[in-house]
């Protein structure tokens, strides 16, 4: 009675099923921590390219851009012809088959290349048919054959069919052609697909579709007991589990319309008054499915992955129940797998026994067979038929039967995958070169030296940091900058003044030991801030809440109603005033009180949670120690050091948290700036440093702040306690960023076609301040979209460089650091963050909807924990369209500064990450700290790379540069001492 | 009496006909046929402009018959209608199912209708009905031969016996047998416009046959025809009663049935049903609303069922068989034929701004005073034959992104489908031009039937 | 035409115009820009809201009452006419000048909103068509026309709700929304055809109360057949129980056109629809009391259902419905302006709130931190006053929504059986008169 059920795995227990099978679920927090990571992280074990294609069968999800994608990229000369060549000539080397010629002198390679170049859409069944009948496909040549060979083949007409009227030779020789093709292709029966689920094999019967009853209700469920706070009922018994929660409710014996629901409440009666647990829960339901030990794993896998979005939540709340937003649920994906099975089962038995009587057993279900009988494969005897107009071969070949049967076969070698596949490789190696001759012809011929850096700053390795940098190096030439993760090394639990719970500032892997909190100075003038801003909050919520309900609702909306027309054309025609006016002003008149934070422990005080309440002065200097030795900057510290966090606030966008910092755990880096820079400020810890050897000499002062990315605003900390004589260099550090902030202002908005292209960039900061606050905007900023490389090096060496906002930049001495266990470190941490946000963009852009959460537009926040595509669907998770559409898929080009043999020496003592790295989820090179020479990494070793062109772009500024431009934009030199500040 | 303008036009189609039969590609065939159902458009535009113009008497005495020249109201715009549902019918054909020779019998059969148009009497009439049926089952049989079908079978059926009394009928009513025949014709008629219970080779035929065949027999409504020419001021009276109330059970149980199909073309077979249900209804009003509402749904429905299901047949040639089980187009792919398909379906049922809500209008408005209750079935049937439509527009062209590289409307394709949602929505919009100078004085019959010397009545 | 008069005919005609404009090039391939589209509805919509409130400034200046349009005749036969005439008195000024605002302020958002998605034109060409619609409905002198705009409000928002076409649950919903509509609708259209027979016009004449309404039959059958009928009609318009189950499920569209359909505009025509009827319910106690028991039962369903709503969409689905049955207990209760001002003040808050419910874990963050404890915390919860034992049953009926899509589930689900049962009879039937078995499904019939 099973059909299609097939499976070789082992008889394991139900857990380990669960357990194995819970890797393919999404591993997305609630919202509120976004987190980026590698979407298909269950199968970085395998090969990149067949992990996604594999993952695209199992998701039902798509591995590559679509082939009308590749033709644009093609067209506007993103591929290039030489990169189709070289991927087609790998590919034949990869093949067994050799290059033996098709017909005449015409190889494989140059079918593959022909084909690659020449992408058309394929019409299927019927659609080809009514071309073939209803279009001039045998009566004209394919629009993609040039003129050459038309004038070839119409020659070649007049020979072959020279009997015939001349307005009929050429429908003569193409349908001759077709007919051939036809033939050699013989008729081929499509597979009956296998359906796995009970759901599925009564939906191919006509019964009516099980998931239509349960899907709605599970979804209510799951909904009702992660709830964070969006319904004032919560759910009752929910603190005792899922699974005892859903069998209290809908094991009451309400006499329901629904029939399966009162079958349901009988089973979930039996299941609470036997006691069973979830495990034998699952076994029972099972059974009621007439599924067999030998088919668990495939069953469980396909029914968890159906909703795959909430069992990978309720898989979330059971694994990390720190990171609810609100507060944790006990839950579990074994009781959630429980319900479900118990539903399907009640519900699927319900539908069999509708469609086939009271007593039909699973058997009455016959094998389902979906797509069309047997019919001629027509599909790829179309390609073939394009191809042979096209490919400079004799078409009078074809017509021998085993010429047109060895054509065809080629066809259907270079399928639709293999295309795609082959094509982003080209589309990959076009962005390689490009950015590898750009370093290589940057360092060649180097620039003069900055002058002496009066000022340095530390920034986040964030791409978007990438290009403040840049501009802040412009406005101010005297400007040393660094990249480290934006958490500066300080992994806490913050918890700001008026916030109700600490959450977490470090990379997700880490567990943060310190609790670090911040205290007003003055406690009187703390209250008054407390209670205005209560008064306020109160007022806000019996508004906004109270018109929900009925009695204050009805008064709210009939009497105070119509006041809200006023932040309504505000919201829609003004929405940068109607900000400033309805949340500025209120807010604005509450001063807020000066703090300190709570940083040095006093002996080894622990917080609830066991964690240390504030740092040691000894954890205070290894912190800071850690971060000078990484990014190198262990002597010629100057007057000021600028620590700049990062995050991103906005209006409309319940994926906020994935635009602020990634390595804070999606959290904002200001406090980690803050708390750093009051670490390497302390007077014993600089004690301490200097025993170890680094030297801060006293004058040197650092400045904590804050870089909103989607505003540009810049927050400045703790200035109160900065020393007179630092406050002429602050001033002038703290002008020059806000200038650079202006710029980087004006560089973003080219990117959205919304903004108005080539305005000044004042203007410029005040349409992004705009976008921030625009309740009507879906992409406040673009986020991480566009990242393609890393380079992990010495700034010096890319200063100068324009590298468009792409570049994880990431500091790195190699020079001072012999042993190379700085830079294994470094990798460590960079690599997995970094590919984690690259191969994040990579699949919700390819597939937006499988992968990614569609479109944001009907989106719908659902308890505070993610968002839902309209009224109640499963939980989407990756990355909303809006945020992505810029991007360009490609895996990170990671390039070290270092020589290749320590690279493949690091890489051998660290297995997971050469596992990583050769299994081709991120690409490598290594970068001679010496000269220009590259050196590439593919299948286990490092090759010499030879540059393409040796020409770089040299430009005034960066803004004569990105100006004029919408797109993408390649690597130019910008010629220091130029800078016009945007306003050229 | 005769009227000029519709055998004119039914002479240019039925001798195109003889050279689309002789094409040996369809593809040639089709543009044959589509240029001289263009030709015969501009024919007729030009004789009613001409006419309309320059011949104040609108009829004149020749050979001892009355011969009408320029017509009026509905009688005017019904050879219109009747070729735009030639243009539909042949323009959107797709070559696959639509060969030459069916080509040319939707031509004949479109010429025959017009024909229809031109007379009458009732001997006339009967003789092309019965052309039309030899036309049509020679077709379908010929189709069964070649393909191995069995479309012929229960046309034959049913239409057969309707044949035979449409000449009892007219033997009746020649030889003075007045109820007999009237009786007679009416049963031919309520089988002809597939009135339940003899409506059962509709939704066979339509899925079954070619589309553009079953177009041609059926959207031209040559039952409506011979209602309103040979019982034209027939109301009132039990048998008048009678027929109404079978006609709208038949639009509410049309309408209903319509909602439950699995299959598209018979979701269309049953809308037709449904629809020609609520004429037949109307026809047998005694209000001059009532029966104005009527005719002008006759015209709608020719106009916007043809386009409806013609719209159908060009999807199915791209996208293969239609069910209407599971979600499975694309609105992006096809846009233009999804709207298309929408506002034709939703002008037969009445929605603003196109013609099809002045009829349902002026049929409910007119028939309440009569049948307060029945009038109400309109109403039902039309909320449901509305839901068949949106339903079927749902499931064709929405809820899944994947397609089979189906294409988009033709240009031929759009131009005739341009023609008839311009007339449905001009007409929508200023409906004078197709109500105004119909009926003109209170009292006559809705056509103004002069030609009838007494009336026929059965009261 | 007098001045007046000619403004108050823009209000209809511009977004008429508009959607004409929109249409007529894009059916001949004819695209334009994101900008030149929204310009023309914002600019429709800015000049019919201007248009309104001349009039209104007209009608004050004036001291007139009320103010009619008759735009001519349509269809004349016999003694049945089909005239266009425009009303504009106290209930009808406000109202159209309202919705064009808030459409217009809605095609002004939706430009950011909707820029750079495929279906911008639609979405503007449906949103125009709608205002049209609502703008026709508002204005109309006679029943006739507010079925006319009543229609195209229908069918516009089923196609907003399944905007999202690519995906089956929003056409699933879109398809549920549009047959309730369907099914109402039925109410209207025999009302206007019985009104017709009893009265021999639909018009809304004054008759001494604060605006124009309809003209009650002289019996009482019959002005309790219209007024149930009209109630119909009006509870599927506004989701009112048993019929609301489709509001929550509307929320599939773009966030924007949820905001003006189910938060402001759409939702309010039932209300609207019964204030004109206003003689009707004054001509009769039983049907004043039906409105005020649909719509007390909707608030208290919808209030109680709310509660356990876990998506914001919902939450705020479920709150319109219950503020749009309070204002239909307060129509019930013979209020006039009471309502009037309730519909208005609910729209704008009500929208709003739509419109900034993808802020929502922002917005709770700050709330959160500004009232320095837990939100939400609703000082009073009903449910307390149950005995804790009914708790989970309470529980369990709010959250199957009142199990009204289950019995409405049972009811077409018993209409679809019955009439398959009577399709396979049919089929039956037809076999044995053709001599051969005739099959249900698609392609299982012989075909070339």
């Amino acid at each position: 009675m099973s059909h299609g059920v097939g499976s070789d795995r082992p008889v394991t227990t139900l857990e380990e099923i669960v357990d194995e099978v819970a890797h393919l679920l999404p591993e997305q927090a609630p919202l509120h921590t976004f987190v980026h990571h590698n979407t298909l992280h269950a199968f970085e074990h395998l090969p990149f390219d067949r992990a996604v294609v594999e993952a695209a069968q199992l998701f039902g999800t798509r591995a590559f851009q679509t082939e009308a994608a590749f033709a644009e990229h093609q067209r506007c000369s993103r591929i290039l012809p030489g990169d189709i060549a070289a991927v087609a000539s790998q590919e034949v080397e990869r093949r067994s088959g050799g290059n033996a010629p098709i017909v005449d002198r015409f190889t494989p390679r140059d079918y593959i290349d022909l084909r690659l170049r020449h992408l058309f859409e394929i019409p299927r069944g019927a659609a080809l048919a009514w071309q073939l009948q209803e279009t001039d496909l045998l009566h004209a040549f394919h629009p993609g054959v040039d003129v050459f060979r038309r004038r070839e083949l119409s020659f070649r007409a007049d020979r072959m069919f020279g009997g015939h009227p001349t307005g009929q030779r050429v429908h003569c020789m193409l349908s001759a052609l077709w007919k051939a093709l036809a033939e050699a292709a013989g008729a081929n029966a499509l597979e009956p697909r296998a359906t796995v689920r009970r759901r599925d094999q009564l939906v191919a019967c006509g019964a009516d579709d099980v998931d239509q009853r349960v899907h709605p209700v599970l979804i209510r469920l799951c909904a009702a007991f992660l709830d964070q706070g969006v319904s004032s009922w919560g759910m009752p018994f929910r603190e005792q589990g899922f699974l005892t929660a859903v069998r209290r409710l809908y094991g009451l014996p309400v006499p329901a319309p629904d029939a399966w629901q009162r079958d349901l409440a009988h089973e979930l009666r039996t299941q609470e008054r036997e006691g069973r647990s979830a495990v034998e829960t699952c076994r029972s339901a099972l059974a009621l499915l007439g599924v067999g030990p030998e088919q668990w794993h495939t069953y469980i896998r396909a029914t968890l992955l159906c909703l795959r979005g909430w069992a990978g939540m309720m898989r979330q709340f059971e694994l990390r129940p720190d990171r609810a937003p609100v507060e944790p649920r006990p839950a579990r994906l074994l009781d959630y797998l429980a319900v479900q099975l118990t539903f399907d089962a009640v519900a699927a038995r319900a539908a069999l026994r509708e469609r086939f009587g009271a007593d039909a057993t699973w058997d009455r279900l016959a094998p389902a067979s979906f797509g069309d009988p047997a019919r001629p494969d027509l599909e790829p005897v179309y390609e073939a038929f394009v191809m042979a107009q096209i490919a400079h071969v004799d078409i009078e070949a074809f017509l021998r039967p085993e010429v047109a049967a060895r054509w065809l076969e080629e066809a259907r070698a270079v399928d639709a995958t293999t295309r795609c596949r082959l094509l982003h490789a080209a589309y990959e190696r076009r962005l390689r070169i490009a950015v590898l001759d750009g370093l290589a012809a940057h360092c060649r011929d180097p620039l003069p030296a900055p002058p002496e850096p009066r000022l340095q700053a530390i920034f986040c390795i964030d791409e978007r940091e990438c290009s403040t940098r840049r501009h802040f190096e412009e406005t101010m030439p005297a400007v040393e900058t660094f990249g480290f993760a934006g958490f500066f090394g300080v992994a806490m639990a913050w918890q700001g003044l008026g916030e109700l719970r600490p959450r977490p500032l470090c990379p997700v892997n880490v567990t943060p030991g310190h609790y670090v909190t911040e205290r007003a100075l003055n406690p009187s003038e703390e209250q008054v801030w407390r209670n205005a801003r209560r008064r306020l909050g109160l007022t806000t919520q019996a508004l906004m809440q109270g018109s929900r309900t009925l009695t204050r609702g009805g008064l709210v909306s009939t009497f105070l109603g119509l006041w809200s027309v006023v932040p309504m054309v505000g919201r829609c025609l003004a929405p940068r005033l109607a900000e400033w006016l309805l949340h500025g002003v209120a807010e604005g008149s509450i001063a807020e009180p000066i703090t300190r934070l709570v940083l040095e422990r006093e002996g080894d005080a622990k917080d609830a949670e066991g964690r240390f309440i504030g740092y040691a002065v000894s954890e205070m200097a290894e912190v800071v120690e850690n971060l000078l030795r990484t990014i190198g900057l262990t002597d010629g510290f100057c007057e000021l050091v600028l620590v700049v966090g990062h995050g991103s606030s906005s209006l409309n966008n319940p994926h906020e948290s994935a635009h602020d910092c990634g390595a804070t755990g999606g959290g904002r880096g200001g406090p980690n700036a803050r708390a750093f820079a009051a670490m390497a400020n302390h007077p014993a810890v600089r004690d301490m440093l200097a025993q170890r050897g680094i030297v801060v000499p006293p004058e040197t002062w650092f400045v904590g702040c804050y870089h909103n990315t989607c505003d540009d605003d810049m927050t400045w900390y703790d200035e109160d306690v900065m020393p007179e004589a630092r406050q002429r260099a602050f001033a002038e550090a703290r002008e020059a960023l806000e200038a650079a902030c202006l710029l980087e202002s004006h560089e973003r908005c080219r990117r959205f076609e919304s903004a108005p292209h080539g305005s000044d960039a004042p203007a410029a900061l005040r349409h992004v301040k705009g976008r921030a606050v625009d309740l009507a905007q879906p992409r406040p900023e673009y986020g991480h979209a566009t990242n393609a490389y890393a380079i992990v090096g010495r700034r010096t060496r890319t200063r100068n460089l324009f590298l468009d906002r792409r570049a994880f930049l990431v500091s790195y001495d190699p020079t001072t650091d012999a042993d190379g266990s700085v830079l294994t470190r470094l990798l460590g941490a960079v690599v997995p963050v970094g590919a984690g946000i690259n191969l994040e963009y990579y699949f919700s852009f390819v597939d937006p909807v499988g992968y990614g959460c569609g479109t944001k537009l009907p989106h719908n926040i659902t308890g505070l924990i993610g968002v839902m595509d309209g009224h109640a669907s499963d939980l989407r998770t990756g990355l909303p369209w809006q945020m992505v559409e810029i991007h360009e898929p490609v895996r990170l080009l990671a390039i070290v500064e270092t020589e290749p043999e320590r690279l493949a020496r690091i890489l051998d003592q660290q297995p997971g990450m050469k596992a990583f790295v050769d299994n081709g989820w991120i690409q490598l090179v290594a970068w001679s700290p010496t000269d220009d020479r590259l050196w590439e990494y593919s299948a286990g070793a490092f090759h010499d790379y030879q540059p393409e062109s040796r020409l770089l772009p040299v430009v005034a500024s960066s803004a004569t540069f990105y100006r004029t431009e919408r797109g993408h934009l390649g690597l130019a030199r910008v010629l220091p001492g130029y800078s016009d500040g945007g306003n050229a | 009496m005769i009227r000029v303008q519709p055998l004119l036009a039914a002479v240019v189609l039925g001798s195109a006909a003889h050279w689309v039969a002789r094409c040996p590609d369809a593809r040639q065939a089709r543009g044959l046929a589509s240029g001289a159902v263009g030709a015969a458009l501009g024919v007729l535009a030009v004789v009613s402009l001409v006419l309309h113009g320059s011949v104040d008497g609108s009829e004149v005495l020749l050979w001892g018959r009355r011969v009408q020249l320029a017509g009026r109201g509905w009688e005017a715009s019904a050879p219109f209608v009747d070729l735009l549902v030639a243009a539909l019918a042949v323009g959107l054909a797709p070559v696959a199912s639509h060969g030459p020779r069916t080509l040319a019998a939707i031509l004949r059969l479109i010429a025959l209708a017009l024909a229809f148009l031109g007379m009458s009497e009732p001997l006339g009439l009967a003789a092309l009905w019965g052309l039309q049926f030899v036309v049509a089952a020679g077709e379908l049989r010929r189709l069964d031969e070649a393909h191995g079908g069995s479309a012929a079978k229960p046309f034959v059926r049913y239409q057969a016996p309707a044949l035979g009394l449409v000449v009892l009928g007219t033997l009746a009513l020649l030889f003075g047998f007045r109820s007999l025949g009237v009786t007679a014709w009416l049963m031919a008629i309520a089988v002809r416009e597939a009135v339940i219970p003899f409506h059962g080779w509709l939704p066979t035929l339509i899925a079954r046959a070619p589309l553009g065949l079953v177009i041609a027999l059926v959207a031209p409504q040559p039952g409506v025809y011979a209602h309103l020419a040979v019982f034209g001021d027939m109301t009132g009276g039990a048998l008048a009663h009678g027929f109404a109330a079978v006609g709208a059970f038949t639009g509410v149980l049309g309408a209903a049935l319509g909602v439950v199909q699995n299959d598209a073309r018979r979701a269309a077979g049953w809308l037709i049903v449904s629809q020609t249900g609520l004429i037949a209804f109307g026809l047998a009003n005694e209000s001059q609303v009532g029966r104005l509402g009527a005719v002008l749904s006759w015209q709608v429905m020719a106009l916007a069922m043809s386009g409806y299901t013609m719209t159908i047949a060009a999807l199915e040639a791209r996208r293969g068989t239609l069910s209407l089980r599971v979600p499975g187009g694309s609105f992006a792919r096809t846009p233009r034929m999804a709207v298309a398909f929408l506002l034709l379906g939703f002008s037969s049922v009445a929605l603003p701004l196109t013609l099809g809500f002045v009829a349902e209008d002026l049929l409910v408005q007119g028939s309440v005073a009569e049948f307060p209750h029945v009038g109400f079935a309109v109403i039902l049937a039309t909320a449901l034959n509305g839901i068949n439509v949106m339903r079927c527009f749902f499931v064709l062209f929405s809820g899944t992104e994947r397609h089979t590289g189906e294409v988009d409307l033709t240009r031929r394709e759009v131009w005739a489908l341009s023609l008839v949602l311009g007339a449905l929505l001009l007409g929508g919009v200023f409906p004078r031009l197709f109500v105004a100078g119909g009926p003109s004085p209170p009292g006559t019959a809705v056509h103004g039937h002069p030609g009838s010397p007494s009336k026929v009545t059965d009261r | 035409m007098g001045w007046l008069e000619f403004v108050l005919t823009c209000v209809v005609a511009l977004p008429l115009v508009a959607c004409l404009l929109l249409a007529v090039p894009a059916w001949f391939g004819v695209r334009f820009g994101e900008r030149v589209i929204s310009a023309m509805v914002g600019v429709a919509f800015g000049g019919a809201a201007a248009a309104a409130l001349a009039a209104l400034a007209g009608m004050l200046g004036s001291g007139r009452d009320s103010l009619e349009v008759t735009l001519g005749r349509w269809v004349v036969v016999g003694d049945y006419t089909f005239e266009w005439r425009l009303l504009a008195d106290h209930l009808s000024v406000p109202f159209a000048l309202f919705a064009a605002v808030l459409v217009g302020l809605i095609g002004v958002f939706s430009r950011r909103y909707l820029h750079r998605e495929r279906g911008f034109f639609r979405f503007y060409l449906l949103l125009a068509l709608f205002g049209a619609g609502v703008e026709i409905v508002v204005l109309a002198g006679a029943l006739d026309q507010v079925f006319f705009g009543w229609e195209l409000v229908g069918l516009t928002s089923a196609l907003l709700i399944a905007f999202f076409h690519e995906r089956a649950k929003p056409v699933e919903h879109g398809l549920r929304a549009f047959i309730t509509y369907r099914v109402c609708d039925v109410g209207l259209l025999s009302a206007i055809v019985w009104l017709h027979h009893r009265v021999g016009s639909s018009r809304f004449v004054p008759d001494g109360g604060p605006w124009a309404g309809l003209v009650a039959p002289s019996d009482t059958a019959s002005v309790v057949a219209v007024g149930l009928l009209l109630l119909w009609a009006s509870m599927g318009k506004s989701a009112q129980v048993p019929l609301g189950g489709w509001l929550p499920r509307a929320m599939e569209g773009p966030t924007p056109s949820s905001a003006i359909f189910y938060g402001s505009i759409s939702v309010h025509l039932g209300p609207y629809l019964l204030l004109r009827a206003s003689p009707i319910l004054q001509g009769s106690p039983g049907v004043a009391w039906a409105v005020v028991g649909v719509g007390a039962l909707t608030a208290a369903h919808g209030s109680f259902v709310g509660r356990v709503q876990t998506d914001i969409k919902s939450l705020l689905a479920y709150a319109s419905m219950t503020q749009v049955g309070l204002i239909l207990v307060e129509i019930g209760f013979g209020l006039h302006y009471v309502p009037l001002i309730h519909i208005c003040g609910h729209a704008t808050i009500r929208s709003l709130e739509i419109l900034r419910s993808p802020s929502l874990l922002h917005d709770h963050h700050h709330l959160e931190q500004a009232v320095g404890r837990q939100v939400p915390r609703t000082p009073f919860h009903i449910e307390r006053l149950v005995p804790n034992a009914f708790r989970p049953w309470m529980y369990r009926h709010a959250l199957e929504r009142g199990y009204f899509d289950s019995l409405l589930r049972l009811v077409v689900h018993g209409f679809m059986r019955v009439m398959r049962g009577v399709d396979r009879i049919d089929r039956w039937w037809t076999g044995k008169v053709v001599g051969e078995p005739m099959r249900i499904d698609a392609g299982e019939e012989q075909r070339r």
